[in-house]
C-alpha cells in the first residue's frame, strides 16, 4: 500500500477500539474527531451508511465500521466517537468507533505487513500489523474501509 | 506596469466586439446600405484591431487592421457590399475567434496568419484606395492647424529649477528637447495601457523628463484624454510624433522642438509647429475620420453601450464567496427563528427584531441571486449566425425567431445552456424542417421557421426551441427502436406515443436518415437531457407529425436557495421543493380508487396516482390505516401524484447541500439541508418519485 511507501520512518496512527480488537487510523486522513450526535437516516442505501450528519454547516455522509466489518450493530455509550475521514478518493466520510484511546507514533520496522486473505472480511480492511508496547494494533487501509460494497 | 493584467478584459471585451460584429454583419446581409450597422462594424473593428495592437497579438491585429480597411471604405461609400464579403468578412470572425481561443488557452495567438483572408481582404480594397485618404487629409489640416495652438498642453508644464537644469544641459550638448502632447481617443478604454505605450515608444527614441500628470498617475489612469511630455532625444521631433501615433487608439499627437527654457521662444518654431502638423495628420491619418464617424453616431453608439460606467466585472467565484456567505446567515437566522420558538414567546421585541432580520436576509439572498443573473442573451446571441451557416450547408430555406433574450437565468447556467440549445435548434434544423421542395408540396411557406422563446414561469425559466417542421415521426421511431433491439414489438405495442418519443433521448439512438455532421451522429439528445438534468432542470417535447415540435426546457432560477415545504414521514424530516408542489389535499381512506392495483386518487376531475412516502422511503407510518392521509400534490410537466406524509411542518427557506460523493445511490434524495437546530434533513427528489 501507498501508505507504508510514503513515510519514511515513523508514522502517527489514532488507536480506535472496536470491540476488543485495536485498530490504527493513519493521522493524515483524519479531520477530526466528533462526539456521536444524531445521524439523518438516508434511505435506500447500503446497510453500512448510517446516514448523515451536519459537521459546521458541511453535510457528511456516516458509516458504521462495524456492520461493514460483520460485526454486531453499534451500541452508543459515552466513548462512541464519529472519526472523520478526508480521503481524496470519496471526500469526506465519518466512521463510527466504540473509542478513541490514544496517538501512537510507530517506526517502520514495527509494522508489519499482511498479507490479506479477501476471504475474511474483516481482514480485508487491514493492510499491516502494528507493534507496541499495549499489544498489537491493526492498521485500517482506509481506501478499503470507504470502498463501497455490500 | 504590465499588459497581462488586462488579459482578462482584453478576452471579454474581444468576446462582446466579435458578437456584436457578428450580429451586426448579419443585420449587413438583409440590409446593405444601412450606414448605422456600418458604423457599429467599422467602430467594433476598429477597437478591437486596438485592444489586439495594445495587447501584443500582432496577427489578430493585421487581420483587423485589414477588416477595418474594408469597412471604412464601405462607409465612404467605394465599395458596395456583396454576398461574397459578407461570407469572406464572417471567416475572418471564425479565424479571430480562433485566436481569441488560443489566447484564452495558452495567452497566446498561434500562428495562423491567415493569408488567404488578408489576401481577400485586400482585393476588395483594389482600386478603390488610391483617392480615399487624400480628401480627408486636406480637410483635416486647416481643422488642425486651427486649434493646434491650444492643443499643444505640453507648453503648460510648469518646469522646476532641476528640470530646466538638465534640459539646458541637453541643449548644450547638441539634444533635441521635444514638448509632445498626446491625446488619446475618448472611447479608449484601457488608457493607462496607451500610455504605457507611448512611453514605452518614446523611451527608446530619448529619455523622457517630466510628464504631466506624473508618470504615477498616468499609470493610475488618472488622466483624462490627454498628457503631455518633455523628453530630450537626438532624433527630431517628426520621429517621437510618428513612435506615438503609431500606437492604436491614439487619436492625435502634436509636438515640437523646444528651446530650453532658459532661453526666450525663438520664431523659429512656428514653422516647426506647421511642419509638425503635417506629419501628425499624416501619421494619424485615421484620426479625423474616426472622430467625424463619432459625430455621426453618437445616437448609435448610446444605444450600443449604454451600461459601460455602471457595470463592474466581477469574478465568478467572489459572487460564489459571497453566497455561501449568505447562505450561512440563512442558517444562522433560521437557528435563531427555531430556538426562540422552543422558548415560547418570551420577548416580544426578540421576535420584532427576528422578523427584521428575517426580511433583511431574504433581500440579501435576493440581491446576491440577482447580481449573478445574466440574461441568456450573451448565448442565444450566436444563434442567428449559426442558422444562417447551416442554412447555406444543409441548402434549406429558414429563419430563426428568437424572443425573451432579456430573460435572465444564473450565470453558471447560462454557460452550460449554450450547448444543449444549440443541439436543439441544429436538431430543427436537421431534422424537424423539410426541404423547400417538400414544404411547398405541403402547402406550407417555403422558407422555414424556427423559434427560441424563452420567458420565466414562477420560479422556472422556460427555453422553448420549437419549429413549423415535419414533427417527430413517431412510427419511424418506434422502427428504429425495434430494429436496434432498444425495445421489443410487443413492448412497443403497449407504449404511448409520448413513450415512444421519450426513447429518442435514450444513448445512441438517431434516426436521421443520413449523418451529417450537423446532427445525426446520435451522440445528442442523451447529452442534452443529462446536461439539464445536471442543472436541475427538465426537457420535454411536444410533437405533432407534419406541423411541428417543441422542445420545452425547464430550468430553476435558482441553484442555492429555496423556498421548501417540510414534512414528517415516519418521524423523520424532508424537504419538498415549493416549485414542484401544486396543492395540498386531506383525503380519507374511502377516497382512495385502484387503477391496476395501484392507488389513485380522483382530485377535480384528474385520475392522480399515490405514492406512501414511508414505502418509498422504507420506514413506518405514525398514521393508522384509518385515520385521513395528507397528500402533497406534486407535478412534473403534465404528470402529477399525491405524495402521501405523516404530518406537515410549514414553509421554510432551505440552503441546499450536496450528499457528497459517497452517496450517490439513493436516487428519491436530490440533496441535504441544515435545518436551524443543527440538524440534517433530507430534500425529496420528486421527479424521480413520479
Amino acid at each position: 500500500m501507498e501508505n507504508t511507501k510514503k513515510f519514511a520512518d515513523t508514522a502517527q496512527y489514532i488507536v480506535i477500539s472496536m470491540g476488543d480488537e485495536q485498530f490504527g487510523v493513519d493521522i493524515k486522513y483524519i479531520d477530526n474527531i466528533v462526539k456521536m450526535q444524531h445521524i439523518t437516516r438516508v434511505p435506500n442505501v447500503a446497510s453500512y451508511i448510517k446516514g448523515v450528519i451536519n459537521l459546521r454547516g458541511e453535510v457528511i455522509p456516516v458509516m458504521s465500521l462495524r456492520i461493514k466489518m460483520g460485526l454486531e450493530e453499534d451500541i452508543t455509550t459515552k466513548n462512541t466517537r464519529i472519526i472523520i475521514l478526508r480521503l481524496e478518493q470519496y471526500g469526506m466520510i465519518g466512521i463510527i468507533v466504540d473509542e478513541v484511546k490514544e496517538v501512537l507514533t510507530l517506526e517502520e520496522s514495527c509494522v508489519e505487513k499482511v498479507v490479506n486473505d479477501s476471504k475474511d472480511d474483516k481482514d480485508g480492511f487491514v493492510f499491516a500489523v502494528g507493534k507496541c508496547e499495549g499489544g498489537l494494533v491493526s492498521l485500517l487501509d482506509l481506501n478499503a474501509v470507504a470502498l463501497e460494497r455490500e | 506596469m504590465d499588459v497581462s493584467q488586462y488579459l482578462e478584459i482584453f478576452i471579454d471585451e474581444t468576446k462582446e466586439h466579435l458578437q456584436s460584429l457578428n450580429t451586426q454583419i448579419l443585420k449587413l446581409e438583409q440590409d446593405p446600405e444601412n450606414m448605422d450597422t456600418i458604423n457599429e462594424v467599422f467602430r467594433a473593428a476598429h477597437s478591437l484591431k486596438g485592444m489586439a495592437g495594445t495587447m501584443g497579438y500582432k496577427r489578430m491585429q493585421n487581420l483587423t487592421h485589414d477588416m477595418e480597411n474594408v469597412f471604412s471604405e464601405v462607409r465612404n461609400g467605394h465599395i458596395k457590399i456583396n454576398a461574397n464579403m459578407i461570407d469572406c468578412l464572417f471567416q475572418c470572425l471564425d479565424a479571430l475567434d480562433e485566436y481569441l481561443g488560443n489566447i484564452q488557452e495558452s495567452g497566446d495567438e498561434g500562428t495562423n496568419e491567415n493569408e488567404i483572408l488578408i489576401k481577400d481582404l485586400n482585393s476588395m480594397l483594389t482600386g478603390n484606395t488610391g483617392k480615399a485618404p487624400a480628401e480627408p487629409k486636406a480637410e483635416v489640416k486647416a481643422e488642425a492647424a486651427a486649434d493646434a495652438g491650444e492643443k499643444e498642453k505640453w507648453k503648460d508644464i510648469p518646469l522646476g529649477d532641476a528640470e530646466n537644469h538638465v534640459l539646458s544641459e541637453a541643449a548644450k550638448q547638441g539634444k533635441n528637447i521635444i514638448g509632445l502632447t498626446v491625446y488619446v481617443q475618448e472611447s479608449c478604454i484601457l488608457k493607462a495601457a496607451r500610455a504605457f505605450l507611448v512611453f514605452k515608444a518614446l523611451e527608446d527614441l530619448g529619455e523622457i523628463i517630466v510628464s504631466n500628470p506624473s508618470a504615477q498617475d498616468i499609470e493610475d489612469e488618472k488622466f483624462e484624454y490627454e498628457f503631455s511630455i518633455i523628453m530630450i532625444a537626438d532624433c527630431d521631433a517628426k520621429k517621437a510624433i510618428a513612435a506615438a501615433s503609431y500606437v492604436s487608439e491614439i487619436q492625435e499627437v502634436v509636438g515640437s522642438i523646444m528651446t530650453p527654457p532658459t532661453y526666450e521662444v525663438v520664431e523659429v518654431e512656428k514653422e516647426e509647429v506647421i511642419v509638425e502638423e503635417t506629419v501628425n495628420v499624416e501619421v494619424t491619418e485615421n484620426a479625423p475620420k474616426k472622430a467625424e464617424a463619432k459625430a455621426n453616431n453618437t445616437g448609435a453608439e448610446k444605444k450600443g453601450k449604454p451600461v459601460v460606467n455602471r457595470t463592474v466585472r466581477v469574478d465568478i467565484e467572489k459572487l460564489d464567496v459571497l453566497m455561501n456567505l449568505v447562505s450561512e446567515l440563512i442558517i444562522a437566522k433560521n437557528s435563531l427563528v427555531s430556538s426562540t420558538n422552543a422558548e415560547g414567546a418570551v420577548n416580544v421585541g426578540v421576535n420584532e427584531h427576528i422578523e427584521y432580520l428575517e426580511s433583511v436576509t431574504t433581500n440579501l439572498h435576493e440581491s446576491v441571486m440577482k447580481v449573478r443573473m445574466v440574461p441568456i442573451e450573451s448565448v442565444v446571441n450566436k444563434f442567428p449566425r449559426m442558422i444562417r451557416d447551416l442554412q447555406k450547408k444543409l441548402g434549406k430555406k429558414m429563419e430563426l425567431y428568437m424572443s425573451g433574450e432579456e430573460t435572465e437565468l444564473d450565470r453558471t447556467v447560462v454557460d452550460e445552456i449554450g450547448d444543449p440549445l444549440m443541439h436543439l435548434l441544429r436538431n430543427s434544423a436537421d431534422h424537424g424542417l423539410e426541404s423547400a421542395a417538400v414544404r411547398k408540396e405541403r402547402g406550407k411557406p417555403e422558407v422555414g421557421s424556427i423559434f427560441l422563446n424563452a420567458y420565466q414561469e414562477g420560479n422556472n425559466v422556460v427555453i422553448e426551441v420549437r419549429d413549423d417542421g415535419n414533427g417527430i415521426d413517431v412510427d419511424a421511431v418506434r422502427n428504429k427502436a425495434i430494429e436496434r433491439g432498444t425495445i421489443t414489438a410487443e413492448q412497443a405495442e403497449s407504449m404511448s406515443e409520448k413513450e415512444i418519443i421519450d426513447l429518442l433521448f435514450l444513448p445512441s439512438f438517431s434516426t436521421a436518415k443520413q449523418v451529417s455532421d450537423v446532427s445525426g451522429r446520435g451522440v445528442g439528445l442523451d447529452v442534452v437531457r443529462s446536461k439539464i438534468e445536471s442543472l436541475s432542470g427538465e426537457v420535454e417535447v411536444k410533437s405533432k407529425l407534419g406541423v411541428g415540435s417543441t422542445w420545452i426546457i425547464r430550468l430553476p432560477l435558482t441553484l442555492a436557495i429555496i423556498q421548501a415545504l417540510m414534512v414528517v414521514v415516519g418521524g423523520e424530516k424532508y424537504a419538498i421543493s415549493l416549485g414542484n408542489i401544486q396543492t395540498i389535499e386531506d383525503i380519507s381512506p374511502s377516497d382512495i380508487k385502484y387503477v391496476q392495483s395501484k392507488e389513485v386518487i380522483t382530485l377535480r376531475g384528474n385520475v392522480i396516482p399515490l405514492v406512501r412516502l414511508n414505502q418509498v422511503l422504507g420506514i413506518e407510518s405514525t398514521r393508522k390505516e384509518d385515520e385521513n392521509m395528507i397528500a402533497v400534490i406534486v407535478k412534473k410537466g403534465d404528470k402529477q401524484a399525491g405524495l402521501i406524509i405523516d404530518e406537515l411542518m410549514g414553509q421554510q427557506e432551505i440552503v441546499i447541500k450536496s450528499l457528497g460523493k459517497y452517496i450517490n445511490k439513493s436516487k428519491e434524495i436530490s440533496g441535504a439541508t441544515i435545518l436551524g437546530d443543527g440538524e440534517v434533513a433530507l430534500i425529496l427528489d420528486t421527479n424521480a418519485l413520479l
